[in-house]
């Protein structure tokens, strides 16, 4: 893992002194709210619908033992016992009081964290897939460009206040499971020719009010030219991109009305002026952050765990958990473990103090210490012995972590909703809720097999309804919650963004809705391996449409 | 593209946000709320929610000029110049840095509790409306 220098320690050290005093300052009645707002902001702190919310980076996912501890500790002591994962690999505490968040932040700056960019109109917490250097798939760790994007971006003088907020995704693998399409900017490491590094560049995707795919500007950039690269794109934007209208600020829009190819030209020319300057990215610096990175040394193990199997022939539960909760490392005999945070009727992406606590604990005895984040809201042991996952599942069960459901329907993506945001017109958790118990049972999550549904309250789109293949959105109709259902979203490398179906549902009527368009589904399914996106896609709405509305 | 009801909405918050700034900032919603209803009746009881400034929790502005997290002790208010003078009493805590985001919700009134109108004020004053097994209980 990345581990913080002299000049890391010391800005976070340095922030943190200063957010105090600011504190100190606001508490005493000496600045103004319209003041303080800004000040808080640039420190994770929002306001929300009950009181303060913190919202802590961890860059591109990726957490030790001893920072899950100490995140456990913080929900513990200042918060109400737990915290929330959010789809941008981030921590949220929903109950932090103001004048506790210095100590909460001097606290997280011993273990290398803050909550620094995690709003406001600068480049946001750098994504990167969940599974990042242990996939079969991939062609190299996005990781170490991830740091190298966070290094640079870190209290960027130039880009501390771009026309809007900035969000960027790492893939190193073809099948994108970091939503790098749905991004400001989203980056593919790639291999060249000669086999060095580079990256297809994407750019112009969001979701929001206004969702968009995003557009390729480059299909190989080298390694080398990459911070430059990126540096240029935020340049045009910075010097374009609209700041009359804050709906119109992303850069999405900016792609939209510019054109790609005059954007591309545009990003070139600048590009031209600063490649090969101070962003050239020096093969020694990259090799120095590669470094933080390598993989653990792992036993040479055979392909199969007798162990494993064995252990899945007589406990039915694990079999279902090993088929549905692991991931094909690229080290034979080894796997990446989802811990679903989706216990079936719960709240997706929450996990308590203690269940913090033992996943710190099970990543130390059996996993490198090594945890990450997905945006998908569910944690993962990117790093685990095949032979080792009884032991680890037993131990996830004891701490009701151990639901079999990443990917399935129940793997539900929400957003916080009306329950806790203040810019939410309804309610997403308890739709979520719902939705889990009305699918739960095991068989018929079996019989579903993928599908992703995904919720948000509101137009924003935090819960990436929009990508969602089953995507639903709260709005409120003359003061009554009313859902949208859109259908055919998707994230990956084959994005799409979901068609609205058809006139809103209740809240109570929603449940039924979308069991209905699972139920039309399952009847129109050329097979059982035929998953509900490639049905919808083959398809299209008309059956679905029937189904909801009748002919 | 297509026209949007949330078009509206930004248009209305555009506008609102273009007042502040040709103001200076000096200007809020409760003091656009003040000059443009002061003399309009009260269509129903309300009362006065923020969130104090150090801890970020829900209150209500009781008859005493106090904030309470008890949403029953809140003032009911059922007229305009009562109103007025509230309004008025919450923006100068909110200069005292007391209390943050002040604003006047619609409510009933039935067997001495006080219910707000609006689902998101239900929600600020009753708490998340979420269900969770691992949740510790707490005060």
């Amino acid at each position: 893992m990345y581990r913080y220098d002299e000049f890391d320690a010391t800005f976070v050290r340095q922030r943190v002194s200063q957010f105090a005093d600011q504190v100190e300052r606001r508490l005493k009645g000496e600045i103004t709210e319209d003041e303080f707002k800004p000040l808080r902001l640039m420190n994770g702190v929002y306001l929300q619908l009950h009181a303060y919310m913190l919202r802590v980076a961890i860059p591109y996912g990726t957490l030790s033992s001893t920072q899950m501890r100490r995140l456990a500790h913080i929900a513990r002591v200042y918060d109400k016992g737990y915290g929330h994962f959010t789809t941008r690999q981030n921590i949220q505490f929903n109950w932090p009081a103001l004048k506790d968040v210095p100590s909460i932040l001097s606290e997280l700056a011993e273990v290398e964290m803050h909550a620094i960019q995690t709003s406001g109109n600068c480049i946001r917490n750098v994504t990167a897939d969940h599974f990042a250097g242990a996939a079969f798939d991939e062609a190299d760790d996005p990781r170490p460009y991830a740091e190298i994007l966070r290094q640079w971006s870190s209290l960027h003088p130039e880009f501390s206040f771009l026309p809007r907020k900035f969000k960027i995704a790492v893939t190193g693998a073809g099948h994108d499971r970091a939503a790098i399409r749905l991004h400001d900017i989203g980056l593919e490491v790639k291999r060249g020719k000669d086999g060095g590094i580079g990256f297809a560049v994407y750019v112009g995707g969001g979701q929001g009010r206004t969702p968009m795919i995003a557009r390729e500007l480059a299909a190989f950039v080298p390694e080398a030219d990459i911070l430059a690269y990126v540096d240029a794109i935020l340049r045009v934007y910075n010097l374009f991109g609209r700041r009359d209208n804050k709906y119109k600020a992303r850069i999405k829009i900016l792609v939209h009305e510019t054109g790609i190819d005059e954007l591309r030209q545009l990003v070139e020319d600048e590009f031209r002026q600063i490649r090969g300057g101070v962003l050239g990215l020096p093969a020694e610096e990259v090799a120095r952050i590669r470094a933080y990175f390598e993989p653990p040394t792992l036993t040479t193990r055979s392909g199969t765990s007798a162990t494993l199997e064995a252990a899945r022939a007589e406990n039915p539960a694990l079999d279902r958990f090993a088929r549905q909760n692991l991931h094909r490392h690229k080290a034979q005999g080894h796997t990446s473990l989802t811990i679903s945070l989706k216990p079936i009727g719960g709240i997706p992406g929450d996990a308590s103090a203690e269940q913090m606590e033992a996943v710190a604990d099970i990543a130390e005895r059996w996993a490198f210490s090594e945890i990450r984040v997905s945006h998908e809201q569910n944690l993962i042991l990117p790093h685990l012995a095949l032979d080792d996952v009884p032991a680890v599942y037993e131990a996830l069960a004891a701490a009701g972590l151990a639901t079999a459901n990443a990917g399935a329907i129940t793997d539900i993506i929400a957003c916080p909703g009306l329950d806790y945001c203040a810019l939410a017109n309804a309610r997403s958790i308890p739709l979520a809720s719902q939705l889990s118990e009305r699918f739960g049972a095991p068989e018929r999550q079996d019989e579903i097999g993928p599908l992703s549904i995904k919720i948000s309250g509101c137009i924003n789109a935090c819960g990436h309804h929009h990508v969602g293949h089953i995507g639903i959105l709260g709005v409120d109709r003359k003061g009554e919650e009313f859902y949208q259902i859109s259908l055919g979203g998707n994230p990956d490398e084959s994005a799409s963004i979901g068609q609205i179906i058809g006139p809103g549902f209740s809240a109570e009527g929603v449940i039924d809705a979308v069991e209905t368009v699972v139920d039309a589904y399952i009847k129109l399914r050329a097979s059982p391996d035929e998953t509900f996106l490639a049905a919808y896609r083959r398809l299209g709405e008309a059956p679905f449409k029937e189904a909801l509305y009748g002919a | 593209m297509k026209w949007q009801w949330q078009d509206v909405f930004s248009a209305t918050a555009l506008l609102f946000e273009k007042l502040k700034q040709a103001l200076g900032g000096a200007i809020d919603y409760v003091s656009v709320r003040i000059a443009c209803l002061a003399d309009t009746p009260v269509p129903m009881p309300e009362i006065l929610t923020a969130n104090r400034l150090s801890d970020g929790d829900v209150v209500y502005r009781a008859a005493s000029g106090t904030w309470v997290a008890d949403i029953d002790a809140a003032e009911v208010i059922d007229d305009a110049e009562r109103r007025t003078a509230a309004e008025a009493a919450a923006l100068g805590d909110v200069s005292a840095s007391l209390v943050v985001e002040v604003a006047t919700i619609a409510v009933s009134v039935a067997d001495g509790h006080v219910v707000p109108k609006r689902l998101r004020e239900r929600i600020r004053a009753f708490g998340p409306t979420v269900k969770s097994d691992h949740r510790p209980v707490t005060a």
